[in-house]
């Protein structure tokens, strides 16, 4: 259920300042909306209208090709918000009632609290609907391997929404994890976000219902909710999942009588050796989220919409950077990397701060759809995605038995 | 530039009035001290509170045109191109900001210059522009109309005495405090010394200041355009100030954006609003 908070400005500043680099932007058509090639139309639902769920409708929006045609959640007012965005949205509060009488409707997008996704996913699956679901999969490691096993079985599509695999900046980075930084030293990623994740009960729901992230029975907390992610990111660029795993956390600013801890570290590390240091909180922002990994040749910054390639001194100078085009942006000279860089360049696209036009949730959805529509090979699978699931489940628990 | 939005609740004991919360539109941040916990209701306050400014949040990542992934931005691109459907919220946002640029005579333009140039099909509920230059921005009615959004979510989770602001110059008094009938409101005269010229008493009724000081950083050194004459708003002596006050903030922010540049008030604005150019009579 985790979005991805980013405090872009912020991080754009601060590292630009500090070095020039070579900016990773995806190519010029990247820049343009993204539509189903072959237009066909679809039909979707959305399960859960929470935050989550009102900003995929809003993703969705900018697809002509897609109709939402159905809206569910248990709460009414909820459902009221979320269908201003949906005006034509049949409304649902039961999500199997919207499965037996919406046979029209091709494709499941499942945003509701975490500990939900299995039920739903699983009657999805079994009602053949496509689904998309939301990360992290879910907040056991039985219901995970579940998942998994429904999906394996399944004729339709099953895509996790492990939002960095289908990223276009993340998929420009993510070859050169390998081939420019070559072994890798050590990597780093936070999340960084003051809010107190706590929110009033709607009518006729309860304050626990209401405030899952905050019931330990069934939140994965900081590092399933967000850090699963940012967890997957580094897990994609490796091939591999860590496979020791130590935590701690505890509650630095929203001393309310909660045990989920608002502040967390986590150490992650792969069988070479290789560690991961994953830092979040609700306390500050400072910094925003971002992940960071360095090599023997150079580091790679990545955040969100942005990522760049800081070579050291005595790496050799790979072809490519020679067409690259230079920029002066804050106080440095760096070199982005951008097909038809020129073209961008007479439209003012080449100038500090630009990013990808869209959300990462945007380019998830869009792969999920172009799946279903064009049977595209799927950019998460729930295979995948349980992995990073399991690794923030599992964070959690080091953290909480700590 | 990101605008700082803060919220006060009045929860339940006459005394007892919570600072909620504060945010900008870069980041978040909270005044040092949070919230005394005496009740449970105290804490639906900062529940509700959290609510409500993640609602200006959420607009805010729709309608900057400052990040190129924000909807607007998506919009600034393609609606030359091909009509752009838009929700009820936002049409219903398009349609008062094109009745302001309208009863305005252009004075306040989202669409800087190409207000003539916004189509909205009411019956396919889109939007379309006429001429590839259009590029809008929201500001003033964007922020207002994320504080109309957000005191709505208060008063869905039962606030009724709430003061909230965005970026000093634009808020909404809900009710009342406690101790009085109505929240005092000081407009500063525009002076270094930030001297109070003039208290205005609001409850339930949103306000906007707006002036043509300047803004070394902005188009032409002033923040407020009159896009009409493609500079920005000359200086006058002595300056500019306005002061309106209505039932929403989306056409506070509007008007007094367009009074700075007309200097009057034109026949055509709207009922059940004021309009007070501080240090005048108008």
């Amino acid at each position: 259920m985790a979005r991805t908070p980013h405090d872009r400005r912020t991080f754009i500043t601060r590292t630009v300042g500090a070095l020039s680099g070579i900016a990773l932007l995806p190519s010029p058509s990247l820049l343009l909306p993204l539509l189903l090639a072959q237009a066909k139309s679809v039909r979707v639902a959305v399960i859960g209208a929470g935050r989550q769920g009102r900003a995929i409708l809003t993703e969705l929006q900018k697809i002509p090709q897609v109709e939402v045609a159905a809206l569910c959640d248990r709460s009414a007012a909820r459902l009221e918000s979320a269908r201003s965005r949906a005006p034509k949205a049949a409304v649902f509060q039961d999500y199997r009632a919207l499965l037996e009488t919406s046979s029209d409707i091709t494709a499941i997008i499942v945003a509701t609290p975490t500990h939900l996704h299995r039920a739903i996913v699983e009657d999805a699956i079994a009602a053949g609907r496509h689904v998309f679901c939301e990360s992290p999969l879910a907040s056991t490691v039985e219901d995970c391997d579940a998942m998994v096993a429904a999906a394996a079985a399944a004729k339709t599509v099953c895509h996790a929404g492990f939002q960095g695999r289908s990223n276009p900046t993340y998929r420009r980075a993510q070859p050169l994890v390998r081939s420019e930084l070559r072994d890798l030293v050590s990597w780093f990623a936070q999340s960084h976000r003051k809010t107190t994740w706590r929110f009033p009960a709607g009518e006729g729901e309860t304050d626990q219902v209401a405030n899952w992230r905050l019931d330990p029975a069934v939140s994965t907390g900081l590092a399933g909710e967000v850090g699963a992610q940012q967890m997957d990111v580094a897990a994609w660029c490796r091939g591999s999942h860590p496979t020791r795993i130590t935590g701690r956390g505890g509650v630095r600013l929203h001393k309310d009588g909660r045990t989920v801890a608002d502040t967390i570290e986590v150490d992650l590390t792969w069988d070479d050796g290789v560690a991961m240091r994953y830092q979040a909180t609700l306390a500050n922002s400072h910094g925003g989220a971002f992940e960071l990994v360095h090599g023997i040749n150079g580091s790679i910054r990545f955040a969100w919409t942005h990522a760049w390639l800081f070579k050291e001194a005595d790496a050799p100078t790979q072809g490519w950077e020679v067409y690259a085009t230079r920029q002066q942006v804050m106080d440095h000279e760096g070199i982005v990397l951008i097909a038809n860089a020129t073209q961008l360049a007479e439209q003012g696209q080449l100038q500090a701060g630009v990013g990808l036009p869209h959300p990462s949730l945007y380019y998830a959805l869009m792969d999920f759809l172009k799946s279903v529509t064009e049977s595209a090979p799927v950019a998460c699978s729930f295979q995948d995605g349980a992995r990073s699931s399991i690794v923030g489940i599992r964070a959690n628990q080091a953290i909480v038995a700590r | 530039m990101g605008t700082r939005f803060e919220l006060a609740i009045v929860a339940d004991a006459a005394t007892d009035v919570r600072r909620a919360s504060s945010a900008s539109a870069q980041g978040y941040g909270r005044p040092p001290k949070p919230w005394r916990r005496q009740s449970a209701r105290a804490v639906d306050a900062e529940a509700v509170g959290e609510l409500a400014l993640r609602e200006v949040e959420d607009w805010h990542q729709r309608l900057t045109r400052f990040e190129p992934d924000s909807w607007l931005s998506h919009v600034n691109r393609t609606a030359a191109d091909e009509p752009v459907p838009l929700d009820d919220e936002v049409y219903s946002l398009f349609e008062d900001a094109i009745a302001v640029w309208r009863d305005s005579q252009g004075a306040f333009d989202i669409a800087r210059g190409h207000g003539a140039a916004l189509s909205l099909d009411p019956g396919t509920r889109t939007l379309r522009f006429l001429d590839d230059r259009v590029s809008l921005d929201l500001g003033a009615i964007g922020k207002g109309h994320a504080l109309d959004c957000a005191v709505r979510c208060l008063r869905a989770h039962g606030v009724t005495r709430a003061l909230m602001q965005g970026g000093t110059s634009s808020g909404i008094a809900m009710g009342a405090p406690p101790d009085g009938t109505s929240w005092h409101i000081g407009v500063s005269s525009g002076s270094d010394s930030g001297e109070v010229a003039e208290v205005i008493d609001l409850a339930d009724l949103s306000f906007s200041v707006s002036d043509d000081g300047s803004q070394p950083d902005a188009p032409g050194g002033r923040h407020i355009m009159d896009h009409r004459q493609a500079r920005g708003v000359r200086a006058l002596q002595p300056s500019r100030r306005v002061v309106v006050i209505g039932p929403a903030a989306r056409l506070t922010d509007a008007w007094s954006t367009a009074l700075v540049v007309l200097g009057e008030v034109p026949p055509a604005f709207p009922s059940g609003y004021a309009a007070r150019f501080v240090g005048q009579e108008r």
